[in-house]
């Protein structure tokens, strides 16, 4: 029979066409050749479906997929942690911003107070170096002149009182008593803002 | 494709996409691995088809069962892994030379072996007639080729597969 290894083919498929079957099977029984291709076919057949069977036996088979989508909830997750730590960052930012402003207002306070006391400062001190020209000018010969004005180092000017001059020994008590009780404080403007901070 | 057949697979229609790989990725490995003939290269094939299947699921139309769809992804992911890497294109070769110029007393090789040496295209259809169980139809759908182009190249891989399995005394 022509073609009878297709047509074995075609039958052990099952899509060997009804019509050709008869003379396939008569064939087949006079043929021995053809009885044995039909035999290793079915081997064949057999042996592959074992042979892919056995295929899972030997696999550790991967779940990248699943892991695929572990690690989508993974991401997910991740970005949520970020967000949720940009967020507190945020809030943390703006609250230092608030603080600043705040701490900035008593800064300025600060300032303001320091250059009060410091000139406070400034004018104790003048008043204090008037008193000891003062003084000097009362203990020195000119004293007599009416008027006399003195120029200091600080370029204030001095018209010693014509009473006081008179009463000079009283009055030199009263000045020497006046500077040594001079309250004189040194401050300077980086220890007073420091004190502030650490006060708020 | 038989009536329970197409139940069977039309019930799978509702499956998740977990369930769907729980279900045909193995049948998608071996599919995969007919054709690559490499478990690990058979491994990356069956992340792909699924990837894509998840990437393109709203696309598919159901006009054939989701299995025949993996598989027709599998086959081109398989395909262009062969073509883009020249990928064990000689085991056509070797399975002819093997075919046509071993003498009947060669040292018989195991199935395995022999599977090795017969090209992907074989190595699919008999995957998928003698495993799957397809009909030539619905090879030449997966396939993308005509019901007798399949019929012609079943019957000469079974050739090819039976002169290779053949030992010295002429049997398998």
């Amino acid at each position: 029979m022509k073609d009878i290894e297709y047509k074995i083919s075609l039958f052990i498929d099952n899509e060997l066409p009804e019509n050709e079957q008869a003379d396939f099977f008569k064939y087949l029984s006079e043929d021995k050749d053809s009885r044995e291709m039909l035999s290793d076919l079915n081997k064949m057949k057999t042996g592959l479906k074992e042979h892919y069977n056995d295929i899972k036996g030997d696999m550790d088979f991967p779940l990248t997929l699943v892991k695929g989508n572990d690690n989508e909830k993974k991401y997910k997750t991740y970005f949520y942690y970020a967000a949720a730590a940009s967020l507190l960052f945020l809030i943390l930012s703006i609250s230092l911003l608030v603080n600043a402003q705040f701490y900035k207002e008593d800064i300025n306070k600060s300032k303001t107070v320091y250059e009060s006391v410091k000139n406070d400062n400034e004018k104790l001190k003048n008043e204090i170096t008037q008193l000891i020209t003062e003084k000097s000018y009362l203990q020195t010969e000119s004293h007599d002149k009416k008027t006399v004005i003195l120029k200091t180092a600080a370029g204030i000017k001095i018209t010693p009182n014509k009473n006081t001059i008179k009463n000079n020994e009283s009055y030199y008590t009263f000045l020497d008593n006046k500077i040594k009780n001079a309250p004189v404080v040194k401050i300077s403007k980086s220890d007073f803002i420091t004190q502030q901070m650490i006060g708020n | 494709m038989t009536n329970e057949k197409v139940t069977a697979e039309l019930d799978y229609m509702t499956l998740s996409l977990p369930d769907l790989f729980e279900k045909y990725s193995l049948d998608v490995f071996r599919y995969a691995k007919s054709i690559l003939k490499e478990s690990d290269e058979a491994k990356d094939a069956v992340q792909e088809v699924f990837l894509k299947y998840a990437k393109n699921e709203k696309s598919f139309k159901g006009n054939c069962s989701q299995k025949t769809w993996l598989l027709i992804i599998a086959r081109n992911y398989c395909f262009n892994k062969i073509k883009n890497n020249n990928y064990k294109n000689i085991s056509i070769d070797n399975a002819e030379i093997a075919f046509y110029s071993a003498p009947d007393f060669e040292m018989k090789i195991s199935l395995e072996e022999a599977l090795k040496l017969l090209s992907p295209e074989h190595n699919e259809l008999l995957y998928l007639k003698e495993y799957s169980n397809y009909s030539y139809k619905e090879i030449a759908e997966i396939t993308n080729q005509t019901v007798e182009n399949v019929k012609i190249k079943l019957f000469r891989g079974r050739q090819i597969l039976r002169k290779m399995l053949k030992n010295e005394r002429g049997t398998l």
